[in-house]
């Protein structure tokens, strides 16, 4: 990092976190896998439609502005799982795109719900043989520090993206025995996938991606969450753990604020890294997730729209305010660093972590 | 021809009905409005939206979700099924309260919120204009000239569509000044809609009626001062 002071490398300042030790420093790891690919001279098209430019662009921006090594698998994310299963993604194209979506849900109609069967050949179904070439290549290329994949986003994601947001809503009240019956299904699929990594891979360098926005409190109830998520998620989390998954990292994403006492009571791993979006305080991290690590959470528009010098007076109170989080805590936004900010302003945000995040 | 008593009655199962997303029962309720004479227009507004805008208070009190608010949609719409041929066939017209041009701009598919927004200036009286989602830029002003609406509102999820809203406003301002811009969607805030040119931004669905509104009063009140001064 440009002008910083000279302390630990940002794997000793991740490695002191994960093993529950202060750091030198406030590290700094923006969700930035978008933003990495169009900063080494790609596109978004090219962060889904090749992993190895996606992997080695992550790696260039954190050696360029001295983030923490911690790789994304560039998978389909709120399109997961949809090819598996017989649906249509569209990934980004064009000017505005910034994330595969689905353009044909692979449920129907009731019956294809009772129908859902996991792939015999799981190994070779829809995205599954990228993602399991895109780990191997993020391992071989970073052989410390962490790899993030899409393992464990919740049952309302998973269950939009075979179901629609629409369809499911409707569902919760009319057929939830259906919703239940998805829920029970993508459950299982997705433990599945996690075992064949687990199989295949070391599961402590692997942090399962878990959350997602469609559980926040923007579409369904705390009361909903419970009812129809919490049992699933439990049971998911905990199985991963069983598989040797050490640390998770955790994005419930959107205003969760009236979900955390429940997300609370869901295994997250030894430490967890807890990353919420803007709209929830991280002091209420700190309250519900003591033994883990916050990560936060700027909003996203400001690093966006605003100038560098407003990004920099953010950053700074952030840090300021959250550094001795007991947890431990990672400089981060909300959710993902927007791929088109400019690169001032993304040097504003990490020139004030390195300006305030150091420990005495 | 029902009492005036009765009258109220079948208005409040009606407004009741949709609070509480029972079909059956606004649908039920709505059989019973045309079997005893109950204005079927009078039984729209008064009943059934009535029955939306509470739904939709109870969204921003937080009491309500998405789920609740489909299902409150649909049992507007199973009511609506039974009065709509009565409302065509009397030919009355309802008063329209404005117009407005909605979407979800190019790159972007998320469109809960603009569907949400959507239902709720229906039921508000407004004429809507639902372009969809990954609406091609240029189209926003089409429509607008097309349409002549008073308002058009953009949606966006992603910090990458949010990109094209400034060159949107810009051309519609330039195509017709006096047309009003709402934004809405997670990665919005007011700060983003002032510095993009828009002239509001609604946080939740059930709050973007009310700035619409807004929006138009100051133009009313900027165009009777100039034609003052």
């Amino acid at each position: 990092m440009t002008g910083s002071k000279q302390g630990m490398s940002e794997l000793e300042r991740l490695e002191a976190l994960l093993n529950r030790q202060r750091p030198d420093r406030v590290p700094l790891w923006p969700l930035s896998l978008g933003y990495s690919v169009v900063n080494a001279g790609y596109t978004i098209t090219d962060v889904y439609s090749d992993v190895k430019v996606s992997i080695d662009a992550q790696m260039w921006a954190y050696e360029q502005y001295g983030w923490l090594p911690i790789v994304v698998i560039p998978g389909p994310l709120a399109a997961w799982p949809a090819l598996e299963f017989g649906g249509d993604v569209k990934w980004p194209e064009g000017d505005f795109s910034q994330a595969p979506t689905v353009s044909r849900h692979p449920v129907q109609s009731d019956e294809d719900i009772l129908n859902l069967k996991i792939p015999d050949n799981l190994e070779g179904a829809g995205t599954i043989p990228v993602m399991l070439a895109s780990v191997a290549y993020a391992l071989e290329r970073q052989p410390k520090g962490l790899v993030v994949g899409l393992l464990g986003i919740g049952p309302m994601e998973t269950g939009r993206a075979l179901i629609g947001i629409e369809k499911l809503c409707r569902m919760m009240y009319k057929k939830p025995e259906l919703v239940h019956k998805t829920f029970r299904f993508v459950t299982d699929f997705q433990i599945a996938v996690a075992r064949l990594w687990a199989e295949k891979f070391d599961p402590a360098r692997i942090c399962p991606f878990v959350g997602g926005p469609t559980h926040s409190n923007q579409v369904i109830s705390p009361k909903m969450f419970k009812e129809f998520c919490l049992p699933y998620l439990k049971e998911q989390h905990a199985a991963y753990r069983e598989m040797g998954y050490r640390h998770f990292f955790f994005h419930p994403c959107g205003e969760q604020n009236e979900n955390l006492p429940f997300w609370a009571e869901v295994e997250m791993g030894d430490p967890g890294i807890i990353s919420v979006g803007h709209e929830i305080d991280l002091a209420r991290v700190a309250e519900f997730f003591p033994d883990h690590i916050a990560l936060g959470n700027l909003e996203p528009a400001i690093v966006q729209a605003q100038r560098p010098h407003e990004i920099y007076e953010a950053t700074r109170d952030l840090v300021v305010e959250h550094k001795d989080i007991p947890g431990g805590y990672i400089f981060s936004l909300g959710c993902e660093l927007p791929p088109m900010a400019p690169a001032g302003s993304v040097w504003a945000m990490t020139k004030a972590v390195n300006d305030f995040g150091w420990y005495e | 021809m029902a009492s005036e008593d009765r009258t109220k009655e079948i208005l409040e199962g009606l407004k009741i009905a949709v609070k509480d997303f029972e079909e059956e029962e606004a649908a039920k309720w709505a059989k019973t409005a045309l079997e005893e004479g109950v204005d079927p227009f009078m039984a729209t507004m008064e009943g059934l939206a009535e029955g939306m805008i509470s739904a939709g208070d109870l969204y921003n009190q937080k009491e309500y979700f998405v789920p609740e608010l489909l299902m409150c949609s649909d049992a507007l719409h199973a009511g609506l099924e039974v009065l709509k041929p009565a409302i065509e066939a009397s030919g009355r017209q309802s008063e329209v309260k404005g117009s407005i041009v909605l979407g979800v701009v190019e790159g972007d598919v998320h469109d809960i919120g603009k569907n949400l927004v959507k239902i709720m200036f229906e039921v508000a009286g407004w004429t809507v204009h639902d372009l969809g989602k990954d609406v091609p830029l240029a189209k926003f002003v089409e429509e607008q000239v097309r349409t002549d609406s008073d308002v058009v509102g953009l949606s966006a999820l992603m910090t990458t569509s949010m990109l094209g809203m400034p060159e949107v406003i810009r051309k519609l301002k330039e195509k017709n000044p006096n047309v009003r811009i709402l934004l809405g969607g997670a990665p919005i805030n007011p700060e983003v809609a002032e510095k993009y040119g828009a002239d509001g931004y609604a946080k939740t669905a059930g709050t973007a009626v009310d700035e619409a509104i807004h929006l138009l009063k100051m133009l009313r009140e900027e165009e009777m001062g100039k034609q003052k001064g």
